[in-house]
């Protein structure tokens, strides 16, 4: 009898099946498949570490004569990892917390004959990886490059980012923990997002202040050329390779792991299993003609979606100091605005587009009514338009105050930026649940770059007929040809 | 010459029809016709192609040839008029969580033009019948999968289609569900309707059809009443033995 040769997808190579090892690399394989094959995936990923690489290699290069331990900016580096911390539990914390809820994959696992504990292990090393790779992939070529330049000890840098995540990681498990304790899941869900928001806002706020406060930003970055005392400093010369506080810190994330792990089983086993309880809903009126009853549809279906309103209160958020920043001295001036404007309200048109578009939930239910196909997609682009046109409307009341042709030609511009990027959306659809819109731009990461670009364009040729220039028109054909170019390429399924 | 009498016209015809996915045949020039006023059963082994056939008798599939019409209207050519009398209810149910049943219900009724006043009271005995009544105002996110299937059935009959198409309607339901289920689609089919459905309990196609079809390899290789399907065979043979002999054939 020949044995039968096992496919080349699913040999264990050399890890051991069932090892933690196996259980992270099928983890990691899972989150990182996407729409695009390994050809796109390749590209996509390319050209996103190009700006890192060149920049870590400019940055690199300009501070090549500074010591090992430039004291001078140890406190501004302890500053910046202090907010990296923040940034990394804010994002551990929505990871944590859907960790006990997406439970379906999770109990093949469990009920499969593997020690639980290495299961969560695997779980949460999958937590640090998803929370420590973009910024490991932001700051790599910047500590890859000062080694060459000599700066070896710097080096230390990408395990020092890898560990801050481990102890966010595990910050984040026992706040949730807590939360959940305290609030139980629902609520903590709510104030997870809520505290996404307010962190996001506020990191975007801190962010602009060498605009619209240059005096108290300055001041603080004098506050931060003193070297903060020990251990505060500790992180930042671990960073820079010093070995003392480099090995307190790898220690410290070594506990912090293992704290992870311990805290982790509890969390997972204290979710609960079934849904959440019951709560009458004031019921919604369905009625008049099919395009009405489609769009009150999509705007009930939009309003009770968590997700959503946490994405639209973190873009909201972003446009706060934005907004504040109009009557003001600074450098924003309405033409930014209206620009900001264009942008925002396409990216926002985008997001709900996506979800009436590909999330939509029962789509053969609405195949099998009898509307027409174009009554159903002109009632959906209406719903994904509305709530930013709005919101766009509402900037533009404000830049009217200051200019008035910014204001009306943001309007149009905002509208077709967003039917663009509506559009789009609807040529590279994709079946996918609601649940996923967190993740809608990991599974294609070459739409997510399109439609940057694409939203790029719009905005650019507002700013440009705002200046005026001749080369307005240019970035709109771009445009165009972008559009053109993925209606051509667009997949066609199989009906 | 004389049109042909509607309530003479059969519920579905099927002629020729064809359906490849990627060179494969799913559905090979497939005759069917299934009478009107009556339950019939499509049985058949997973990929036998019933399900692909459905999916085109709704429209959700275009075939690559063959015709379909459901009480004389052409499938292919007036689609909206055919939907309008259609229900289809697949294996998975076609719910929106985040809406309540009396929301989905309207949601359904709007779909498919029924007056308000129409469907209102309508929801509501669909609600009563099925269990429902409680539950009306809750999103159905919390539901168990018999719940939405249910739910999925108030939405497949809440606008009275004369077609009403069902794959696998018994999934997912317990005993007294199930019950429930079927006495309601008796009940439809006694007041006119048609039900066409695919199941993989035998026992309901023997118990609810009038006729039952036989599919393999997107062929139909057996058509008839359970009398008919048992001729030339030994008495007591069940639809089982027919089904496992003619199917896997």
């Amino acid at each position: 009898m020949t044995a039968m040769a096992a496919p080349a997808r699913l040999r264990p190579g050399r890890m051991g099946q069932a090892s933690l090892a196996w259980l992270i690399w099928n983890d990691i394989r899972i989150k990182a498949r996407g729409r695009e094959g390994r050809g796109g995936r390749i590209i996509a990923i390319g050209v996103l570490a190009l700006l890192p690489l060149i920049g870590g290699a400019l940055a690199a290069w300009h501070v090549r004569a500074a010591p090992m331990i430039p004291l001078a900016v140890l406190g501004q580096v302890s500053a910046a990892l202090a907010v990296l911390l923040l940034v990394m539990i804010s994002s551990a914390f929505a990871h944590v917390l859907r960790l006990g809820h997406d439970r379906g994959e999770l109990e093949l696992l469990l009920t499969a004959p593997i020690p639980a504990a290495r299961v969560i292990a695997a779980r949460i090393s999958g937590v640090q990886a998803v929370v420590a790779l973009p910024f490991l992939l932001l700051t790599l070529p910047f500590f890859a490059f000062s080694a060459l330049f000599g700066h070896g000890f710097w080096l230390a840098g990408p395990f020092v980012v890898a560990a801050i995540a481990v102890i966010a990681t595990a910050i984040a498990l026992v706040l949730a923990t807590a939360l959940e304790r305290l609030l139980g899941p629902a609520r903590a869900k709510t104030a997870a997002q809520l505290a996404g928001v307010l962190l996001g806002g506020s990191m975007f706020a801190l962010g602009q202040t060498p605009n619209f406060a240059p005096a108290w930003f300055e001041a603080r970055m004098r506050a931060l050329d003193s070297v903060p005392p020990a251990p505060l400093d500790w992180p930042a010369r671990a960073l820079l390779g010093d070995p003392g506080p480099l090995l307190a810190v790898l220690a410290l994330a070594a506990a912090a792991a293992f704290v992870s792990a311990r805290f982790a089983a509890t969390h997972i086993e204290a979710a609960p299993a079934g849904p959440a309880a019951e709560k009458p809903t004031r019921a919604a009126y369905f009625g008049g003609s099919p395009f009405s009853v489609m769009f009150g549809k999509e705007m009930k279906l939009l309003g009770r979606d968590p997700e959503l309103i946490s994405q639209i209160g973190q873009q909201l958020v972003f446009m706060v100091p934005v907004l504040a920043l109009i009557f003001t001295d600074g450098q924003i001036t309405p033409v930014r605005m209206a620009t900001a404007g264009v942008f925002l309200g396409g990216a926002l048109a985008s997001s709900l587009a996506w979800l009436v578009i590909s999330a939509e939930d029962a789509p053969d239910l609405i195949a099998a009514a009898p509307v027409p196909a174009g009554q159903v997609l002109r009632a959906k682009l209406a719903a994904a338009l509305s709530p930013p046109m709005l919101l766009v409307l509402a900037l533009a009341v404000v830049v009217a105050t200051r200019d008035a042709n910014a204001a009306w030609l943001m309007l149009p511009m905002a509208a077709l930026a967003g039917l663009a990027a509506a559009m789009m959306q609807l040529w590279t659809r994709a079946p996918a649940k609601r649940s996923a819109f967190r993740q809608r731009y990991k599974s294609s990461l070459l739409t997510a770059m399109g439609e940057f670009l694409l939203l790029g364009c719009f905005a650019g040729t507002t700013r440009l007929l705002l200046m005026p220039s001749w080369w307005a028109p240019a970035p709109l054909l771009l445009a165009g040809l972008l559009m053109g170019g993925i209606y051509l390429f667009r997949p066609r399924p199989e009906l | 010459m004389h049109a042909p009498n509607p309530l003479c016209l059969p519920a579905l015809q099927i002629r020729g029809l064809t359906k490849a996915f990627g060179g494969h045949p799913a559905v090979d020039g497939l005759d069917l016709t299934v009478p009107a006023g009556q339950i019939y059963a499509l049985l058949g082994h997973n990929g036998a192609g019933k399900t692909t056939t459905l999916r085109m008798v709704t429209g959700l599939a275009r075939p690559d040839a063959g015709q379909i019409s459901l009480f004389g209207i052409d499938v292919l050519a007036e689609p909206i008029a055919a939907k309008q009398i259609t229900a289809w209810l697949p294996d998975e149910p076609l719910l929106y969580d985040k809406l309540t049943p009396a929301e989905y219900l309207a949601f359904i009724a709007g779909l498919w033009r029924v007056p308000p006043a129409d469907a209102q009271p309508r929801a509501a005995a669909l609600l009563q019948q099925l269990g429902l009544w409680d539950k009306r105002d809750i999103r159905c996110e919390g539901f168990s999968r018999g719940m939405k299937q249910k739910l999925a059935l108030a939405g497949a009959l809440i606008h009275e289609p004369r077609l009403l198409i069902l794959d696998e309607p018994l999934t997912g339901l317990d005993a007294a569900a199930a019950r429930l289920v079927k006495d309601l689609l008796l009940a439809r089919v006694a007041a006119g309707a048609t039900v066409i459905m695919t199941t993989h309990i035998l026992e309901v196609a023997e118990r609810m059809a009038q006729r039952i079809g036989i599919i393999r390899s997107g062929r139909l290789v057996a058509e008839g009443s359970m009398a008919e399907l048992a001729v030339g065979r030994a008495a007591g043979t069940t639809l089982e033995d027919v089904f496992l002999e003619l199917a896997a054939a």
